[in-house]
């Protein structure tokens, strides 16, 4: 769906991904791990196209485009207005019709119990609403392909529940899902693939249950089991 | 001695100053912010070459004295200048161009700075949407609104008690191109203190009026 071959990334003068070749294949689900610093939200900056590489080449599936993605960032932002009116113009910019007119889109906004907030200033909602927001905002278009960063971030453990039942959800629909996270049990359920990156580079890319097993990597070992 | 019976005694039309003076400033305002945040739009939304070097020109421009920007225009405006053939010398349209030139720069400056601010706040959201420039840039434009109206009052501020570039452009001609900045040079130069601080207390109380209104919106935006 998303192939990067041999990607530089280099942000002023430091590289921040070095000779990166990775794919994100249609239906599967990967998880982008690694240390804190090690380039997961630049290669999802990268695999997007918001930001220009240095070297190589990102090739997008035919006939993929920005409007079949969506994007679930590290940090929420939202339009300084109601939640309801964020929803109204994400959708105008998506073409779509009446607000919360379909019948999933009203599903998934209780299942993301957002109801109670729809007048509420979006900019003034807590950690894990900003979360559960962002996460709809990203799912009203149907996208094809999902990037998450870090979607369990800060969040309780009822809004992780909240959230990892709906990202289960869509990868059952067969969504492809890419996901910038640390918490492992949460990589367990929902993914196919895990991508290591250590320092920009990848260390490991593969099957998540021969990775976890067969892994002597005492880095990612290290990360995978906390031992 | 009441303000009446000075008013009274007053050798000059101050109805006739004071609509003169709302109508150069206004409309330089019109002028300047529809030009001025088109311009800092396309500077936010556009990267190009000499990008950053227009934005520190817009920067050393705010800076330049009125009387410099009036010695210019005068210029450019007379007879035998590059824009004569407009005759707009000592006429409201000129002073209109000079000082729309003078605010230009601040009006851009500031609304570039507000908008790129809100560009890189509002980036990740709007970023993955399919807008056009435009779309995004009304986005921000929207977003940023209160600050850009503040922006729009400051500018309103500079126009209505500008003089350097008035007086060059204008030349004080009664009933033509007198306002008040220049109305109260003449007056005080004339010896007619009271009539000079009856119009300088109009000049103020508008240029209050305009400060009121821009306190209240930041508090707005504040308690937002």
């Amino acid at each position: 769906m998303i192939e990067l071959k041999d990607v530089i990334y280099r942000c002023q003068t430091k590289d921040i991904l070095h000779n990166i070749s990775c794919h994100f294949v249609q239906g599967q689900s990967t998880a982008l791990v690694g240390y804190n610093g090690a380039g997961k939200t630049s290669l999802v900056d990268v695999a997007i196209k918001r930001v220009p590489i240095h070297c190589g080449y990102i090739l997008w599936q035919k006939g993929l485009t920005k409007k079949d993605i969506g994007l679930v960032p590290q940090r929420s932002v939202f339009l300084n207005r109601s939640v309801q009116k964020n929803i109204d113009y994400v959708k105008q910019a998506y073409g779509l019709d009446n607000p919360l007119s379909n019948s999933s889109e009203k599903n998934l906004l209780e299942q993301l119990h957002l109801e109670p907030f729809l007048h509420q200033q979006a900019v003034t909602l807590s950690e894990g609403e900003k979360k559960r927001l962002a996460l709809f905002l990203a799912l009203v278009h149907t996208p094809k392909i999902l990037f998450l960063d870090e979607p369990y971030a800060y969040l309780d453990p009822e809004n992780n529940d909240l959230i990892e039942a709906v990202i289960m959800q869509q990868k059952e629909k067969g969504l492809t899902l890419v996901m910038v996270s640390h918490q492992m049990s949460h990589i367990k359920k929902t993914c196919d693939k895990i991508c290591f990156l250590h320092k920009g580079r990848i260390v490991e890319n593969g099957d998540i249950q021969i990775l976890l097993q067969q892994s002597k990597n005492p880095l990612t070992h290290r990360y995978y089991h906390g031992t | 001695m009441g303000i009446v019976p000075l008013i009274g005694c007053f050798s000059m039309d101050i109805t006739h100053i004071i609509i003169l003076t709302l109508y150069i400033s206004t409309a330089t305002l019109i002028l300047s912010v529809v030009i001025g945040f088109c311009l800092a739009g396309v500077l936010v939304q556009i990267d190009f070459k000499l990008k950053s070097a227009i934005v520190a020109l817009m920067h050393i421009l705010m800076g330049i004295p009125s009387v410099v920007v009036g010695l210019l225009f005068f210029l450019l405006f007379a007879r035998s200048g590059f824009l004569g053939f407009l005759d707009v010398l000592y006429k409201p349209t000129g002073i209109i161009i000079a000082q729309t030139s003078l605010v230009l720069p601040m009006v851009v400056s500031f609304g570039y700075d507000i908008l790129e601010k809100k560009k890189n706040e509002l980036q990740l959201f709007v970023y993955i949407l399919p807008l056009t420039k435009t779309q995004k840039c009304f986005t921000y434009m929207y977003e940023a609104r209160f600050l850009l109206v503040t922006v729009i009052l400051a500018t309103y501020g500079r126009a209505i008690s500008e003089i350097g570039a008035v007086t060059i452009v204008g030349g004080n001609i009664e009933h033509v191109s007198r306002v008040l900045t220049t109305a109260i040079v003449l007056e005080t130069q004339k010896g007619y203190i009271n009539q000079a601080l009856i119009l300088g207390g109009v000049l103020m109380l508008i240029v209050c009026i305009i400060n009121i209104i821009s306190i209240f919106l930041m508090r707005f935006i504040h308690a937002r």
